[in-house]
């Protein structure tokens, strides 16, 4: 189906609000996503909701949060995973063994699983933690993502994905919900709202930042833009984190690769 | 891989033999935990994935028998079960097994299972 101009509208907003990019051809994804909305709302189909989300601008938290896409795994890619907790965690515990202090952003964290397998990673590294200030910021632009991912609480599909049964049986427990992540892995993390297209207002720097499987849904001038808002966060010795299908090439001149076997980690480049 | 199921209910054994065969995985089937623990003493497999309730004996039972016996004690377990609380979880770990599928389970959790597996077995190669 060949966009309206509402529809083209409507992807003009959505990309305006928060950066995805919707191709001509989404009407279906739309629909699909936003099918119980639109009958909630009593509106009649893509075309008019244009029109009524300018009337009611309070409702489009709602319909980016239908838009956007919160699936995740735990260890979501295990070969980054591996090189995390075999390589940058070890770099990072020896080169802030002064002052003891390690703080990582897990941007676009959808219902949790990637900050709390960051923590995981942590606590099998066996440090005496109560020496340690360690923080894992966890931000995702929906309100229903971070709540879902705060509460910690998964069903059996979620933890056998990418959870081997040894950490599924020491970092979680079972309750009448489902599995519920142990509070010593909960504790390490803090949920907030932030919208990645928006000027960083953090003031506090981070040692490694986490930003995967998003940069995809943005269109180049965007992903420069965080990029460069990303490597103002971190210190000369900062880790950035990308997705598998991710790649800074073309993007920022600002990261040198890892090592030259984990093609999604980077580290800040020596000037 | 060789893999050996051992499963009363033939329903899901023929599915799970139909997905992993897609994989080009070598399928044997059992039906019940006696006759596929005289199997595996012959006949090493790479992987068994083991039910929990077995007509004449129970999964754990097997599993420890799979593990006290030279012969077939490092094939790799998983247990697919509905069972789904946490003791049951450490009783089979406690008994030996290597991981666990929790029914229902969809063919991208299988699949995720048998790569873990996978990789154990690369590693302790």
């Amino acid at each position: 189906m060949t966009d309206t101009a509402e529809l083209t509208d409507l992807r003009q907003m959505i990309k305006q609000k928060c950066g995805v990019i919707l191709e001509t051809d989404s009407h279906l994804f739309l629909q699909t996503r936003l099918h119980s909305f639109l009958l909630f709302h009593q509106i009649k189909d893509l075309t008019e909701l244009s029109s009524h989300l300018k009337i009611y601008p309070e409702h489009f938290d709602e319909v980016i949060d239908l838009v956007t896409t919160h699936e995740s795994l735990f260890f979501r890619d295990d070969s980054f995973f591996k090189t995390f907790e075999e390589q940058v965690l070890p770099y990072f515990f020896e080169a802030r063994r002064q002052d003891r202090r390690l703080r990582i952003w897990s941007a676009a964290c959808a219902h949790g699983q990637e900050p709390y397998s960051v923590a995981m990673c942590i606590l099998n590294h066996k440090l005496n933690f109560s020496d340690w200030n360690i923080e894992i910021l966890a931000t995702d632009i929906s309100k229903n993502a971070t709540a879902k991912a705060r509460k910690g609480v998964y069903t059996h599909f979620e933890v056998q994905r990418g959870l081997s049964l040894l950490q599924l049986s020491e970092n979680f427990e079972k309750s009448e919900e489902g599995w519920k992540i142990l509070d010593k892995i909960s504790r390490l993390v803090r949920f907030e709202n932030i919208n990645l297209i928006e000027p960083f207002l953090q003031k506090s720097s981070f040692d490694i930042v986490f930003i995967r499987n998003v940069l995809i849904y943005f269109d180049t001038e965007t992903k420069q833009r965080i990029l460069a808002g990303i490597s103002s966060l971190l210190p000369s010795d900062g880790c950035l984190g990308l997705g598998g299908p991710e790649t800074i090439l073309g993007l920022s001149q600002n990261f040198e690769a890892w090592d030259k076997n984990t093609s999604s980690l980077y580290r800040v480049k020596k000037i | 891989m060789k893999i050996l199921l051992i499963d009363d209910d033939t329903a899901l054994l023929s599915l799970l033999k139909d997905i992993l065969e897609e994989y080009d995985h070598e399928i044997i089937q059992r039906e019940n935990a006696i006759e596929a623990l005289e199997y595996l003493k012959r006949h090493p497999c790479d992987m068994v994935l083991l039910d929990w309730f077995l007509p004449h004996m129970t999964g754990l039972e097997f599993l420890t028998q799979l593990r006290l016996d030279p012969r077939t004690s490092s094939a790799f377990v998983v247990m697919v079960t509905g069972n789904h609380d946490m003791a049951a979880i450490r009783e089979a770990l406690g008994c030996g097994v290597d991981e666990y599928l929790m029914k229902p389970f969809t063919k991208e959790m299988l699949l995720d299972k048998m790569a873990m597996v996978t990789k154990k077995a690369l590693l302790k190669k």
